[in-house]
């Protein structure tokens, strides 16, 4: 099953949509998910393991899969 | 079937949703997004009529929030495809098909890229397009904005009060931006322009080190220790969807009424040719716009 962590951060007003995204896939579609805070202990070591300087950022099974927000589509066709 | 479908829920597509609720029309308003619009990622908002200072995604709320009471239905709908079909046009997703008598194309436009080697590599990594989304990744560190418009110099002041330094690379001496955003921008200590200069490449290992540019006048080469590269060099337009006569750059042409060479299909905000790109001109676009259809619609 894949694994999903969304990395988000209190700043950042375009996470609600990615939150929204991933939330709403969860629920029709078979995958591990975790929202992880950037700014958490567990979301700074995440974002120095994958050089992550943005946020939302996903990373899938433990790869970089989007930078900003897929579309829906496109999200689809990284869970399956 | 729908009197018209607006495709962009920006300032553009909104505006043109709510007259054309007011004018009567049955109209569908679809976006990819639940809240669009370039302007959505802007801190602050100051050239708004009527709101001397609002934060870009505040002042989009209030735009939804009217369209809510005004009666626009809204659809969050991934677009495929538009087709026109005899006298009306069908718009396609991957789920579903929806036909409308009229159209208007209210896409916006995404943030032009530099084209230089590293940055598509350095993307998410110190590459941005959007201060206010990945600025506190920088806190302490030394960043470059690259352009010199409203966006370029507003987001400069922004990241000067978390970055260390500043770099604003410009291939001009002398800035686009409004005086006011200039002003604030020359008083700022860590600011530093860099004049007539261009970039060459983004480099760096995991994330970026490192600015490549060199002055268009001298030729002379720099190097600038930077580990955030923030670009504002202009905008491209959402339209290679649809088949209607463009300029060079991709902009949709219209005339004065938003009409563009399809009969039926109108453009409203950052999408079409324009000689300011603001929200006010958007709202502006998208209100003639919805008028234009009703008239299609009505035959008058």
């Amino acid at each position: 099953m894949p694994k999903v962590i969304l990395l988000y951060a209190s700043w950042c007003h375009n996470c609600p949509k990615a939150e929204k995204l991933w939330r709403g896939l969860k629920e029709e579609h078979d995958f591990d998910y975790e929202e992880v805070d950037v700014e958490s202990e567990e979301g700074q070591k995440i974002a120095q393991e994958y050089s992550v300087m943005a946020v939302p950022t996903t990373v899938i099974d433990g790869e970089v899969a989007f930078i900003g927000i897929p579309s829906k589509d496109e999200a689809l066709e990284s869970i399956k | 079937m729908y009197d018209l479908i607006i495709l962009g829920a920006g300032p553009a597509g909104v505006t043109a949703a709510i007259y054309a609720v007011r004018y009567g029309l049955d109209t569908l308003l679809v976006d990819k997004d639940s809240m669009s619009g370039l302007i959505s990622t802007a801190k602050t908002v100051e050239n708004y009529t009527g709101f001397p200072s609002i934060g870009g995604m505040e002042l989009m709320e209030e735009f939804l929030d009217h369209a809510e009471q005004a009666g626009v239905t809204f659809k969050v709908m991934e677009l495929n495809s538009v087709t026109e079909v005899g006298d009306h046009f069908i718009v396609s997703s991957s789920e579903e098909e929806l036909k409308s008598k009229s159209l208007i194309v209210a896409t916006g436009s995404s943030p032009r890229e530099l084209d230089v080697p590293g940055e598509k590599d350095f993307l998410g990594r110190g590459v941005s397009y959007c201060a206010t989304c990945d600025g506190p990744f920088f806190s302490g560190k030394e960043v470059a904005v690259i352009g010199g418009g409203e966006s370029a110099v507003t987001d400069a002041i922004f990241l000067s009060d978390i970055a260390s330094k500043v770099y604003v690379v410009h291939r001009r001496d002398k800035l686009r931006a409004s005086q006011i955003l200039q002003d604030r921008a020359f008083d700022r200590p860590n600011i530093e322009f860099v004049w007539d200069n261009v970039v060459d490449a983004i480099e760096g290992k995991d994330i970026v080190g490192s600015l490549q540019v060199h002055n268009v006048i001298t030729e002379e080469t720099k190097t600038l220790p930077v580990n955030g590269v923030f670009i504002y060099i202009g905008l491209n337009p959402n339209t290679d969807f649809i088949n209607v006569e463009k300029n060079d750059k991709g902009f949709i042409i219209t005339d004065e009424s938003m009409a563009t060479s399809v009969r039926g299909t109108f453009a409203a905000g950052d999408c079409r040719q324009s000689p300011l790109y603001q929200v006010i001109t958007a709202a502006s676009d998208g209100a003639i716009a919805a008028y234009s259809a009703f008239k299609y619609i009505e035959g008058i």
